[in-house]
């Protein structure tokens, strides 16, 4: 028999070309979002409804089109649109947002999801799921609650510094601790406790306005997967610290008996949780240690010598075991919630202990005595020289 | 098969054509000279009527014989012939003869009178006819059915120049040129040795081209010389006009876009790779040798690798691997990735990628095939031209493909960046044969990714890694020796050992004879012999 190779191989190539390409998708009949909010919302059906806001970009105002330089428009609402759209569940809302977009939505770009205050107290299981579940949306995306505001006002807000407003949250995130606060980080967390993650408010709040953008300085305290509180000012230093998560900053000091302040920089840092055992009960030792270099002294404090030294250091430690005490009460009394993940640090010390409370454990976790100690070295002094 | 047996037949039809067309086997064959020299030259005008450079010159013998001088113009040497035939052979004509001296026969003749070292006995017409046309003087003498055929042989020949394919910053600047034996001595200064085997033979019934197979008797495999002799002795052909010819019909898979027969005007690297157990043909009239058996490999080595320190060329190298993967990948990588694939690029550069796309009519496998095609159209039109208009072209190129078409919206500055990147590792690859076959595979590959995407890309890299797996050249694995692996070869693959390093010849081209480096040849530090004043 005759093997016509020929023909073969004309009808594969053939195949090739009718396929269609299905799944292809031109990259300028994208609608590339951004980020995306839900913020609670009352419909005629369901008092629980929700509205989806999705923030798209808009590519000709950020790149070149004919060559030259790219248009220079950071910080500016010409950058991105925003879709709505109102519906009974997370899918059905987003659907009605989507629906308002002539181009094809990819959420494989989403880096943030902003969720009103509102929608976060009433629970954010069914969102989390979506992302997760969702093989289009990635989890890391960052999740943020917005303190005080509900989520339409963050995603019609610009950034000055950045083209695109979640490369702003992606870098304030990275600055201020080691965590990203993605969704598989939330994830993660609600496994070993309560999750958190930090609340994005408008800058100059409570009179916000474009030019400012916004700011993370507050960290969203969840009891399962519903909002309880916030903590804020020295309250969010201490909880990075609890949680060992802070990052290199700096730090004003006042020494007891010197008048001024000693500022210092923080270079590494590390935490150790240990639980300790004593009747049956359990208790936990939280021990920071930190390197630090100091880069302002305007105290009569003489850097040279070594005792002098040891009381900044002492002060140092001093702040930080108060912002972390702080904190503590805070969470262990307040909230009732356990984000630095203690009672998970209980359980793998003593599984069985933790199984004979289990159903009260957020009532045990409330009579944990925490012990914190700090320990601050300075490295390096500056000038050595007393105060110029 | 039976496609395969009737074109046999007629191929064998065609060649009994070919002999036939042959004027010197049609009228003559085997016909002797006549003793009579009128008769002769009856005979050699009637072959060469319309062969206006034949030159038929006709004189009388220190003893009144009369003769004649049949030669080609050009190809001989009419001052050597006035110097060398003609004076000698009329000179006695004003001095005294001795009767020994008269009527001596052709043979004498030559060996009496005629200072020329490379000459022969003609007897038969043919023979005459080949001897004149590979520029021998051809002397008839009246009563002789015997000519001389004298090689004054001049052939007008270029210089040994630095090859244009091949420039090196550091290495010998000789090339070959096209005369085979000024080729084969450039090889022979560089292997002085009696081991270096010379085979000479003609191919071409009309060219009659002298092919040389030169080989290392004891290093080369004798199964390998072996089956080159039975592919070039399989040859019947009118004509080889260069190498190219032979290569095509003695390569293993004539189908393959991979080269399997390299190509060199280097008598550096025809000597190193005899050294390794290859074989090199050498084509009268081609300044390019053909070496074998290569392996993929080889193509991304260039004749510096080896006179470079190894440290500074094995960087190189794996520059140039990463260039070969960019020649073939990247614009069919782009154009997957932006159609199918958005998820994998950073979003900076997808909203730069789909802000430069916004405006362009075509989808990306479109845009990419025009400009790659649009790319090679302009080399290949820059290759051809005189270096005069050679510069509008690249003028005209780099605005119509790099400015207009961007400004325009026609095509994205992020296809041309990717062109021109294509284009740039495409030039990376030091041998320009293989360079183009990587050029080429990359059209289906856009294809593929502009159909299925990254899993089409896949497909087609998997396709050329089989064909590649299955390759042979003069029976050895293309992909020799990373698989099968061999050690001493691997060496001498992605990066370059260091010389004191590879002290063994790759192993697939030569079994016997492997060591080329004494033992300990590694250099050790010492310290300098202290001075005792």
């Amino acid at each position: 028999m005759r093997i016509q190779w020929g023909r073969i191989v004309f009808l594969i190539v053939i195949c090739l070309f009718m396929t269609g390409c299905w799944d292809a998708a031109e990259i300028d009949e994208l609608a590339i979002v951004t980020a995306s909010g839900l913020d609670l919302a009352k419909t005629q059906n369901d008092p629980s409804g929700m509205t989806a806001y999705l923030q798209i970009a808009i590519p000709s105002a950020l790149g070149t089109t004919s060559g030259g330089t790219p248009s220079s428009t950071t910080g500016t609402t010409g950058t991105f649109s925003v879709s709505q759209g109102t519906g009974n569940d997370v899918v059905e809302a987003l659907q009605a947002a989507m629906s308002k977009v002539s181009r094809k939505i990819i959420l494989s770009h989403r880096r943030v999801m902003v969720l009103g205050e509102d929608f976060a107290k009433n629970g954010v299981g069914n969102i989390i799921d979506e992302i997760v579940r969702n093989p289009g949306s990635r989890m890391r995306t960052i999740l943020l609650i917005t303190y005080h505001n509900p989520a339409s006002t963050i995603m019609k807000l610009p950034y000055p510094l950045e083209r695109i407003p979640q490369e702003a949250v992606v870098g304030f995130v990275r600055e201020s601790s080691k965590m990203e606060f993605t969704v598989k980080d939330f994830v993660e967390e609600s496994e070993h406790g309560d999750p958190f993650t930090f609340g994005i408010e408008p800058m100059g709040f409570p009179e916000p306005s474009e030019d400012n953008g916004f700011v993370l300085q507050h960290i969203a305290v969840f009891q399962n997967e519903k909002l309880t509180g916030w903590l804020d000012g020295d309250d969010v230093d201490g909880f990075l610290w609890l949680r060992g998560i802070i990052t290199s900053r700096y730090s004003s000091n006042q020494v007891p008996g010197h008048p001024g302040f000693v500022d210092t920089r923080m270079l590494t840092s590390r935490t150790i949780r240990k639980v300790t055992w004593a009747g049956g009960k359990p208790q936990v030792t939280i021990r920071a240690e930190a390197n630090e270099n100091i880069v302002e002294n305007d105290t009569d404090l003489n850097l040279r010598k070594g005792s002098d030294i040891q009381l900044v250091e002492a002060a140092a430690s001093k702040q930080i075991e108060d912002n972390m005490k702080s904190a503590l009460t805070k969470l262990q009394q307040e909230y009732q919630a356990d984000p630095i993940g203690l009672m998970d640090e209980i359980y793998r010390s003593n599984p069985r202990w933790w199984h004979s409370i289990q159903n009260h454990w957020r009532e045990e976790y409330t009579k944990v005595p925490v012990q914190v100690q700090v320990e601050v070295h300075i490295r390096r002094s500056g000038l050595i020289t007393p105060n110029v | 098969m039976s496609v395969f047996r009737r074109r046999k037949a007629k191929d064998r039809y065609a060649l009994e054509t070919i002999r036939h067309g042959l004027s010197s086997d049609r009228f003559y064959n085997k016909a002797p000279l006549s003793k009579r020299l009128g008769v002769n030259i009856d005979s050699f005008r009637t072959v060469f009527h319309k062969a206006s450079d034949i030159v038929f010159y006709q004189f009388t013998l220190y003893d009144n014989r009369d003769a004649c001088l049949i030669y080609c113009e050009g190809m001989a040497d009419s001052q050597h012939i006035d110097a060398y035939i003609l004076q000698p052979l009329t000179r006695a004509k004003i001095t005294k003869i001795q009767d020994s001296e008269r009527n001596l026969p052709t043979k004498e003749l030559q060996k009496v009178y005629l200072a020329i070292s490379e000459s022969m006995e003609v007897k038969t017409i043919p023979e005459g006819i080949d001897a004149i046309m590979r520029g021998y003087v051809l002397l008839l003498v009246n009563g002789d059915s015997t000519a001389i055929g004298s090689s004054i042989v001049k052939r007008k020949e270029r210089g040994i120049e630095e090859p244009n394919t091949e420039a090196v910053i550091r290495g010998p600047r000789e090339g070959f040129n096209e005369n085979i034996g000024t080729s084969i001595s450039l090889v022979r200064r560089r292997l002085p040795t009696p081991d270096l085997i010379v085979e000479s033979q003609e191919i071409g019934l009309y060219t009659k081209t002298s092919v040389a197979i030169l080989y290392i008797e004891g290093i080369a495999d004798p199964e390998v010389i072996e089956e080159l002799h039975k592919r070039l002795e399989r040859l019947e052909m009118d004509s080889v006009i260069d190498s190219g010819y032979l290569e095509e019909l003695i390569e293993d898979n004539p189908f393959s876009p991979f080269p399997q027969i390299q190509n060199t005007e280097r008598p550096d690297v025809v000597a190193a790779s005899l050294l390794e157990g290859k074989f090199a043909i050498l084509t009268d009239g081609s300044p390019f040798a053909l070496l074998a058996p290569i392996n993929l490999w080889m193509s991304l080595q260039a004749a510096e690798d080896y006179y470079e320190r190894y440290l500074i060329v094995s960087s190189l190298r794996l520059l140039r691997y990463l260039f070969l993967n960019f020649a073939l990948l990247l614009p069919a990588l782009y154009v997957a990735i932006t159609t199918f694939h958005q998820e994998m690029l950073p979003t900076k550069l997808l909203l730069s990628v789909a802000a430069a796309r916004e405006v362009t009519p075509l989808p990306a496998v479109a845009e990419a095939l025009i400009m790659e095609i649009t790319f090679e159209a302009l080399r290949e039109a820059g290759v051809r031209l005189p270096k005069t208009v050679g510069s509008a072209i690249s003028i005209v190129g780099a605005l119509v493909i790099g400015q207009a078409a961007v400004a325009a919206g026609i095509a994205s500055a992020p296809m041309v960046i990717i062109v021109s990147i294509t284009g740039i590792a495409s030039f990376c690859i030091p041998r320009f044969n293989f360079a183009i076959s990587i050029r080429m595979l990359r059209f289906p590959l856009i294809i593929l990714a502009g159909t299925i995407g990254l899993f089409g890309v896949v497909v087609g890299v998997l396709a050329i890694a089989i064909h590649l797996c299955s390759l042979r050249s003069f029976g050895k694995p293309y992909l020799s020796p990373v698989t099968p692996f061999n050690g001493s070869g691997f060496l001498d693959t992605f990066v370059r050992s260091p010389r004191w390093a590879m002290g063994k010849r790759p192993m697939e081209y030569s079994k016997a004879n492997r060591r080329r480096l004494g033992d300990g040849m590694t250099p050790k530090r010492r310290l300098p012999k202290q001075n005792q004043t």
